[in-house]
C-alpha cells in the first residue's frame, strides 16, 4: 500500500528525506506540505496526491498535527474514501520508519494503522542516565 | 557462525545497525573493536546506550583477536563493528577472524583526500590500500548501507575511484 505524508511547511519533505536514510526501499510515498499558497492550493495538491495514490492501492495519510489543516483536509478525504484510506495525526520519524517498512509488504490498512500508532507512541521517550558508567559486559558477553 | 555481521561504520552503533541490520541478522551482542573508541569513555557510554538490549563489548585492536576468537566459539550471535577499514585490515594482519565477508556501511565523516563513492561511502588513498590488503587476504568486501540496498563490490568501486 501507499503513504502520503501531509504537514505544515516542509516537515513532510524532511521526514521523507530522512526515511530514505533508514529504509532503502520503503512503500511508495509522497509528501504534501501546506505552504504560503494557502489552503485551497494545499487541498488541491493533497487531493491530487491521494487520488494518484489510491489509483495504485490503499493509502495511509500521515498528518503532522491533530486538528491542523493538513489533518483536517486529510480527514475530509477519509470521509469520502473510508474503505481504502486511513489517516493518522502526530506523524513522527519512528512512526514513518515502521510504516515505510510495513506498508511495503502489506495491503491491510488497519494492520499498518496499528503499526503507525504503536511505533509513533513508543518512539517518544526521555533519555535516562545509566545506572553506572560504561562497563564491559564481558562476564556474560560470550 | 557466531559472528553474523562484520561492518565498517564510522557512526559505529546507531539506528540503522540496531533496527535494520538486527531485523535481518538477529544478534545477541555487538563487539566494537577500535583504539579510538576504546580510549573515549564518554563515547563508550553513549554506545552502551545506543546498543539498547544488545550486549556490548568494546576492545582495542590488540585485544581484538582474542575477543573475536571467544565470539567465534560462543553459541551467541555477534556483530563486529569498527570505525575504519584500516582497523579490519590490521585485525586480519593480527590474526583476528571475523569471517570471510566485510560489510562497509557509513564512511562519511570528514577526512583528508576523500572521494565520494555514493551511498554514504567516502574513500581516500589509505582506504584503497587497506581494501586491497583485505581483498588479497580473501575477504569478500560488500559495500551495502542497508540490508535491502544492493551490494557493491570492491573491484566495482575501485574502478570508479580510479576514474575520479
Amino acid at each position: 500500500m501507499n503513504i502520503v505524508v501531509a504537514s505544515h511547511g516542509k516537515l513532510c519533505e524532511g521526514l521523507v528525506d530522512a526515511l530514505h536514510m533508514m529504509v532503502a526501499e520503503p512503500a511508495p510515498i509522497v509528501a504534501v506540505g501546506l505552504d504560503e499558497h494557502g489552503i485551497d492550493d494545499f487541498r488541491e495538491r493533497l487531493a491530487a496526491a491521494v487520488d494518484a495514490s489510491l489509483a495504485q492501492g490503499k493509502t495511509l495519510i500521515m498528518s503532522d498535527l491533530i486538528g491542523g489543516t493538513p489533518y483536517n483536509e486529510a480527514y475530509a478525504l477519509f470521509l469520502q474514501h473510508p474503505e481504502e484510506l486511513r489517516v493518522v495525526a502526530g506523524a513522527n520519524f519512528p512512526m514513518l520508519i515502521e510504516v515505510g517498512i510495513a506498508a511495503a509488504d502489506s495491503d491491510d490498512l488497519d494492520e499498518v494503522l496499528g503499526v503507525a500508532l504503536e511505533a509513533g507512541r513508543g518512539g517518544v521517550v526521555a533519555a535516562e542516565l545509566p545506572d553506572e558508567g560504561y562497563e564491559s559486559d564481558e562476564d556474560d558477553l560470550f | 557462525m557466531a559472528i553474523v555481521l562484520a561492518r565498517v561504520d564510522d557512526r559505529v552503533i546507531h539506528g540503522q545497525t540496531t533496527t535494520r541490520w538486527v531485523a535481518v541478522k538477529p544478534a545477541d551482542a555487538i563487539l566494537v573493536i577500535s583504539d579510538k573508541v576504546a580510549a573515549d569513555q564518554l563515547r563508550c557510554k553513549v554506545l552502551k546506550a545506543a546498543a539498547g538490549k544488545l550486549k556490548l563489548g568494546i576492545y582495542t585492536l590488540a585485544q581484538g583477536p582474542e575477543a573475536l576468537a571467544k565470539a567465534s566459539a560462543s553459541p551467541k550471535k555477534f556483530f563486529v563493528i569498527s570505525d575504519s577499514i584500516r582497523n579490519f585490515a590490521d585485525l586480519t594482519k593480527l590474526g583476528g577472524n571475523y569471517g570471510d565477508v566485510l560489510n562497509v556501511g557509513n564512511l562519511n565523516a570528514t577526512r583528508e583526500g576523500t572521494k565520494n563513492m555514493g551511498n554514504t561511502v567516502m574513500l581516500n588513498d589509505e582506504d584503497v590500500v587497506a581494501l586491497d590488503e583485505l581483498a588479497a587476504a580473501g575477504v569478500d568486501i560488500q559495500f551495502q548501507l542497508l540490508p535491502d540496498d544492493s551490494v557493491r563490490t570492491w573491484p566495482e568501486l575501485k574502478a570508479k575511484y580510479q576514474a575520479m
